[in-house]
């Protein structure tokens, strides 16, 4: 499916199957926005972390990195993810996928 | 310019790319035991160090036996080592990295339990997998923090050679102190690079020459938090749907 950046950093949402209502993609946005990098307070989307937000149905994967594969907190920021997103009552399933490329740079601050 | 460092070239095919090279699931903990058996050995060692250090100064604390000659051993192979290899097990999050900062966890006990030369054995196969883990780290992302993680571990690798060897403590003080001073370093500088909360983003604070920061400009009364760019609808958030709509759009 067709979809369009506009900027380092910026978030790509796609519903994966038709009739997937916006706002759940919207939805799924304002909790991972929320969630924040434990080392330095600020939000992971923010940051630029999150590459890809996917929801087919009720199932939701979410494509992030993080700023260097040295940072332990990797696992405390998915446990997040998944808590959030997993709040939503229509959601069934989180999946955080962790990837290293395109690697993060400083240059994907918004 | 490396192309991820220009935003344009970045961000154009940023989820093909994403989608094409390997994704990791994130690692699922097991549970706090696993992590629990290195994490207590390693502070016993801290405690016991911490204890030979007061020996060590004239403290009249009863005596343990050789623990005096051990504060440095424990300090940086059963302490520090151990939790530094911990942790870089747990940033690659593979199981099989946890069996380094294990072994350096046995030879913290070996330490404890008087065996110093299973000790230095141990601690020395933990530091050769700390070396293998920061090679890693560093053959991922190439870049000037990660090479000197690697180079700390090497270091401390280089002088548990030499304690396995038999030199004497003091003359394996300078590679341990490396050990220490180049992690720290590396992560000072992998910390370097992004912004701390508070940090001057849009609108920019001026700063002052010794370092302080203006406070953040707070928004308009009455606009909340979302007066700034980053607590809106995603701007780059462009999602193609059934409908053609944009995710996090108000309409």
């Amino acid at each position: 499916m067709a979809h369009r950046h506009r900027e380092a950093g910026s978030v790509s949402c796609r519903a994966v199957r038709d009739g997937v209502p916006e706002a759940r993609l919207d939805e799924v946005y304002r909790r991972v926005i929320g969630v924040m990098d434990p080392e330095l307070g600020l939000s992971i989307v923010k940051l630029g972390l999150v590459y890809d937000l996917t929801v087919d149905g009720g199932d939701v994967v979410v494509t992030m990195t993080m700023t260097t594969p040295a940072c332990p907190l990797r696992e405390v920021v998915t446990r997040d993810v998944e808590a959030r997103v997993g709040q939503l009552p229509w959601v069934e399933s989180v999946a955080v996928h962790i990837v290293w490329e395109p690697r993060w740079t400083p240059a994907m601050i918004r | 310019m490396d192309a991820g460092d220009d935003p344009v070239t970045a961000a154009a095919p940023v989820t093909e790319r994403a989608r094409a090279d390997r994704v990791e699931r994130a690692p699922r903990p097991a549970g706090p035991s696993p992590r629990l058996a290195i994490v207590l050995p390693a502070a016993l060692a801290l405690l016991a160090a911490l204890y030979a250090g007061l020996l060590r100064i004239g403290w009249a604390l009863p005596a343990a036996g050789a623990l005096p000659a051990e504060h440095g051993p424990l300090m940086v192979g059963g302490f520090l080592g151990t939790v530094v290899t911990l942790e870089r097990a747990v940033a690659l999050g593979r199981r099989s990295g946890f069996v380094y900062p294990a072994l350096g966890a046995a030879g913290a006990l070996a330490l404890l339990a008087g065996g110093g030369a299973w000790a230095a054995v141990l601690i020395t196969a933990g530091s050769a997998g700390l070396v293998g883990l920061s090679v890693a780290i560093a053959r991922r992302h190439p870049a000037l923090h990660h090479t000197t993680l690697a180079l700390g571990a090497a270091s401390w690798l280089v002088g548990n050679a030499f304690w396995v060897a038999g030199w004497p403590i003091y003359r394996l003080v300078p590679w341990w102190v490396g050990f220490l001073v180049l992690t720290i370093a590396g992560e000072r500088l992998e910390l370097s690079r992004p912004p701390r909360a508070g940090a001057p983003s849009p609108p920019s604070r001026p700063r002052c020459s010794w370092g302080w920061r203006w406070p953040r400009p707070r928004p308009p009364l009455g606009t909340g938090s979302r007066a700034w760019p980053w607590s809106r609808p995603p701007p780059g958030c462009s999602a193609t749907t059934s409908r053609g709509g944009r995710c996090g759009s108000r309409g």
